[in-house]
Order: structure tokens, then C-alpha cells, then sequence
């Protein structure tokens, strides 16, 4: 039941993938330009590392302002009642809590990905003998 | 930062670097008190024997027996929250022919944080020997107790502080002699 769910989310999630892409292509996308999906960050390979520096930036602004907060409350709640070990328990508390917010690769952190350049063929076979090359060697000629 | 093991390498040395502010943060605020307290200490009893002595250079020595009350109210001025224990001795200081200067330690004590902080102690025998270089001790006009203690912090220096109430006591002139029947 549960995978049945992550499979349509998969599919509607892929489509209005397919959607945003066709409407900013340069060429029009359409029979064998057809947008392959399979690799795209959004929608596989969550814990392969992504290179998206927007959302890397949020996720280091996102835990450094979480345990700069539970740093002040600690050593106010410390001080007030004469326990150190207060102080660490909530800096620790406030670690925790980060870990758990920027740790996974939750999908804040993968919206903007970096466009790479299509990888180039390494033999020098000409193009129209390949039908099967994908969209991306065909927007860039 | 783009794989999860970067993103916790900074997180773990970020979270350590303000761990450290913090435990500094924590020193600042208690470097710089003020951490005497008046000591009361009282003797009731001196006894003085002349016995071997198998440490030193000579064959007998001076030992010293007192017995000593104390009472002290520890809590206000010193715990905060920066200290672990307190590591209390009493010494006694004075002047022989021999030596200037002598300190021995008779007794000491480790009161924990959260211990009971009133020191009311009646009758209390030294742990440690009150052995003298020599035979100084009898007839010694002024042998001073001193209660001290250390203060074992949390994080900084630990500073050794001398109580404010001390007690001068005469030795006798004579030495104890095991009564034979």
C-alpha cells in the first residue's frame, strides 16, 4: 500500500518534472527528446551527493543558527541555576535536533542542482549514427 | 557540505567549537571571586612523645598528637556553578632551631558539590603523623593551625586559598611517658 503511494507520488512527481523542463528548454521536447527522469536529483538517488550549493549553504545556515541558539539558552538556564551540566545537556539537545534536520539529504536542500555540461563521446563516431543519444547532445549542437 | 559525512564532520567541529566558548564562558564568570571564609578551629587536647623514627636521619623524633574542633560554614561565597569539590587540609606552621620554616599537613578532607557544607567537626584526631625534623617541638611556643583549601573548578585555574581563622597553640615541655606498672 505504502509503495504503491511512493510510486504515484514517484510518477506525479516526474511528470511536473518533465513539465518545468519542457517549458524552459531551448529545443522543442517532444518523440525521441524526450526527457529522461531516471537520473534526475529530484526524483532518485537521494543519498548520492548532489551538487547544489543554494541548498548546502541553507543547510549550514539552518544548524549553525540551531546550536548558536541552544548555546545562548544553555548557558542562561546554566547560570541561572548554577549547573554546568545543564548548559551541556541543551547545547547536546540542540545538536540533536540539527543532526536530524540537515543530516538526511532532505529535498530543501536539492532544489536548485548545478547543470552540468553532456559528458563528451569518447569515440568519434558521427552523430546521425546513433539514434539513441539523449536530448541534452542534441540541445547542445 | 554535499556528502552526509561532510555535513557532519561541520556540524560535530562547530558543535565542539562552542562547547569550548561555552566552558570559557563559564570560567570568566567565576575567575575572579573572592573565595575565603572564617574558619573557626579549636584545640582541645596536645600530646607530645618522643619516639623512633625510621625516616629521617636521626633516631628519635618529635610526634605530635592534637586533637581539634572545626566548624566552618563553606556554602555561600565558594560553590558556584564552575566548582566540582573542595580539597580542605589543615597544616600546622612554625619555627624550630633547625629549620625557619616547617608546615606539616594533619588532616584533610574532599567536600563534593551538593555535600552538606557545614563543616561542624568535634574532636577530630589528625590522619597524618605530626612527626618533627628533629626534637623541635617540645616546649615550642607557637605551632599554627591553618585550615586551606583547594578549589577544583570545572574548567580554568585552581586556586588555593588560605582559610581566615588560624589558632596558635604551645607545646609542652615535657614529653608523654607510657606509664609502667
Amino acid at each position: 500500500m505504502l509503495k504503491h503511494k511512493h510510486q504515484s507520488w514517484l510518477k506525479r512527481r516526474r511528470r511536473r518534472i518533465i513539465w518545468q523542463l519542457m517549458r524552459t528548454a531551448a529545443v522543442p521536447l517532444r518523440g525521441r527528446n524526450r526527457i529522461n527522469t531516471r537520473n534526475h536529483p529530484q526524483t532518485s538517488g537521494h543519498w548520492r551527493p548532489l551538487f547544489d550549493y543554494k541548498g548546502q549553504k541553507l543547510a549550514e545556515q539552518i544548524f549553525q543558527g540551531i546550536i548558536l541558539i541552544s548555546a545562548g539558552i544553555g548557558f542562561v538556564y546554566g547560570l541561572i541555576i548554577e549547573q554546568f551540566g545543564w548548559t551541556v545537556y541543551i547545547v547536546l539537545a540542540g545538536f540533536a535536533v540539527s543532526c536530524v534536520l540537515t543530516l538526511p539529504p532532505w529535498p530543501i536542500y536539492r532544489r536548485n542542482p548545478l547543470s552540468w555540461q553532456p559528458a563528451l563521446p569518447e569515440s568519434t563516431a558521427e552523430p546521425s549514427q546513433k539514434p539513441q543519444e539523449s536530448t541534452k547532445k542534441k540541445k547542445h549542437k | 557540505m554535499n556528502t552526509v559525512l561532510s555535513r557532519a564532520n561541520s556540524l560535530f567541529a562547530f558543535s565542539l567549537s562552542v562547547m569550548a566558548a561555552l566552558t570559557f564562558g563559564c570560567f570568566i564568570t567565576t575567575a575572579f571571586k573572592d573565595r575565603r571564609v572564617p574558619v573557626d578551629i579549636h584545640v582541645s587536647k596536645v600530646m607530645l612523645k618522643n619516639v623512633d623514627d625510621f625516616t629521617g636521619p636521626r633516631e628519635r623524633s618529635d610526634l605530635g598528637f592534637i586533637t581539634f574542633d572545626l566548624s566552618a560554614d563553606i556554602l555561600p561565597p565558594i560553590f558556584d556553578w564552575n566548582v566540582k569539590q573542595l580539597f580542605l587540609y589543615l597544616s600546622a606552621e612554625y619555627a624550630t632551631k633547625s629549620n625557619s620554616l616547617n608546615q606539616v599537613v594533619l588532616w584533610d578532607k574532599i567536600v563534593l558539590r551538593g555535600e552538606n557544607t557545614k563543616l561542624n567537626l568535634r574532636d577530630m584526631k589528625s590522619k597524618y603523623f605530626f612527626f618533627d625534623d628533629g626534637n623541635g617541638l617540645r616546649a615550642n611556643r607557637n605551632v599554627t593551625l591553618t585550615l586551606s583549601w583547594n578549589v577544583v573548578p570545572n574548567a580554568g585555574i585552581l586556586p588555593l586559598v588560605a582559610g581566615s581563622g588560624h589558632v596558635s597553640i604551645p607545646f609542652p615541655e615535657t614529653y608523654e611517658t607510657t606509664k609502667s606498672y
